[in-house]
């Protein structure tokens, strides 16, 4: 055993064998967000023996305010490219694996099945359900983390038969009515908070420590520092329930804003003469003006009529941060149709660049 | 007898923090979601778990005396 992980090996409660279950677990972190920032350094450092990191976006400028693991020469690039070789630099006797991809039904069971323990650090119901369903019928334990403005929960599931997701919350939301933090905001420090809640429970679960926080809801509020330890129970019916499906069947909200009409600004480039579609309301600003957008309502996109439809031109529809421009092009039933995942402020940005060149 | 309710995230955005209720003592939590989402318009569009001293409840559980506490769950990450 090296100096590395000295003040661990001094801790009361630690050893030699805690240590050594950490180098030889498995360790499944799903999104590298925020939370993915908090959580990923500590598991590293720590010494987890092997690392995957599942997370299908790119940086972009407004993730820097608190995804800390990212730098300004970080945007565009994947997240997971760049956070195996920062923590390859934290820690260079650890086994990284990046997986760049959206965590899938069809996937999901194969990623986590045979590991020590998921983490979801994910910013969706789509996946959070989906991590959900995956370790229940795998066996395997996980903690998640969910924030809302100043607030966030954490909670460590399926550990040694404890509840799960689905136990606390039941039925999962039909529709948007619960906002991320593209659409209301995220206090900066809350990832940090969280994130730390999280990856204790992590190194207790995978050190073999007895004091692993199950059964249990945290609430932390950072505007008034109330803190909530909620008991809540196994509901045997519904986890032998998704136990008993032939496969995962994804709940009906698709709030997971990736699929193959998704664009970012890296991609642009390598779009032939495309035209880009401003979808927002008519008053909405920043106003874009440039000689390559047009402004079309979702509904006028839809008439069987409008001449924009005609021809293989590609089409980027856009929006304040992605989500309209996404709802609208899933409509819009026709070939070299995308829509633009990224911040309005970087794009207008993007076109100011164009503009220069 | 009045109940204290607390609500939690965007339903505290919608309702405010803290409200009051009428309600009878030991009805049973599935009831008590019925109540709340006549007293309180647009409720039911949300996904939301009860809880009454530390613990949630399910819907089988009678409501006690003390604050009744309304999560929603939160999707940010």
């Amino acid at each position: 055993m090296n100096t590395r992980y000295d003040r661990h090996m001094k801790l009361k409660g630690w050893s030699a064998q805690a240590q050594e279950q950490l180098r030889t677990a498995h360790a499944v972190v799903v999104g590298a967000g925020g939370l993915g920032s908090a959580v990923l350094p500590y598991l590293a450092s720590a010494g987890v023996g092997k690392i995957t990191i599942v997370d299908y976006d790119r940086v972009s400028l407004s993730n820097l305010q608190r995804q800390v693991l990212y730098a300004e020469e970080d945007v565009s690039q994947l997240k997971v490219e760049v956070a195996v070789e920062k923590l390859s630099a934290l820690n260079s006797e650890i086994e990284l694996v990046g997986i760049s991809k959206p965590f899938e039904p069809h996937t999901a069971e194969n990623i986590v099945g045979g590991c020590d323990l998921v983490i979801d650090c994910t910013d969706n119901f789509r996946t959070r359900y989906l991590i959900n369903d995956a370790c229940v019928r795998t066996d395997v334990p996980f903690i998640f983390g969910a924030l809302y403005t100043y607030s966030g929960q954490m909670a460590v599931c399926n550990y040694k038969g404890s509840a799960t997701y689905r136990c606390l919350f039941k039925e999962p939301p039909t529709d948007a009515a619960i906002p991320n933090c593209a659409e209301i905001g995220v206090f900066s420090p809350l990832v940090a908070l969280i994130g730390s809640l999280m990856v204790a429970e992590a190194l207790k679960v995978l050190a073999g420590l007895e004091s692993v926080l199950t059964g249990r809801l945290i609430t932390y509020d950072l505007l008034t520092h109330q803190q909530q330890a909620l008991a809540f129970k196994a509901d045997v019916k519904a986890i032998a329930q998704i136990k008993n499906l032939n496969r995962i069947e994804p709940i009906a909200l698709d709030d997971c804003d990736w699929n193959d009409q998704t664009l970012y600004l890296s991609d642009l480039d390598t779009l032939k003469d495309p035209l880009f579609i401003d979808v927002r309301e008519l008053k909405e600003v920043p106003l874009v003006e440039h000689a390559l957008v047009v402004k079309r309502s979702s509904d006028q996109l839809l008439q069987s009529d409008e001449q924009l439809l005609k021809g293989k031109r590609p089409l980027v529809l856009f929006c304040a941060t992605g989500k309209r421009a996404r709802r609208s092009a899933l409509k819009i039933e026709r070939e070299n149709v995308y829509y633009l995942k990224e911040e309005i402020e970087d794009f207008i940005h993007y076109l100011n660049q164009m503009k220069h060149d | 007898m009045e109940f204290r309710l607390n609500f939690y995230g965007p339903l505290e955005e919608r309702f405010g923090a803290h409200r009051t209720i009428q309600l009878e003592e030991g009805i049973r939590f599935s009831e008590l979601r019925k109540e709340l989402e006549g007293a309180f318009n647009g409720l039911d569009a949300y996904p939301y778990t009860l809880a009454q001293d530390g613990s949630m409840k399910s819907d089988e559980e009678e409501l006690s005396r003390g604050v009744i506490e309304v999560f929603p769950p939160f999707s940010g990450g």
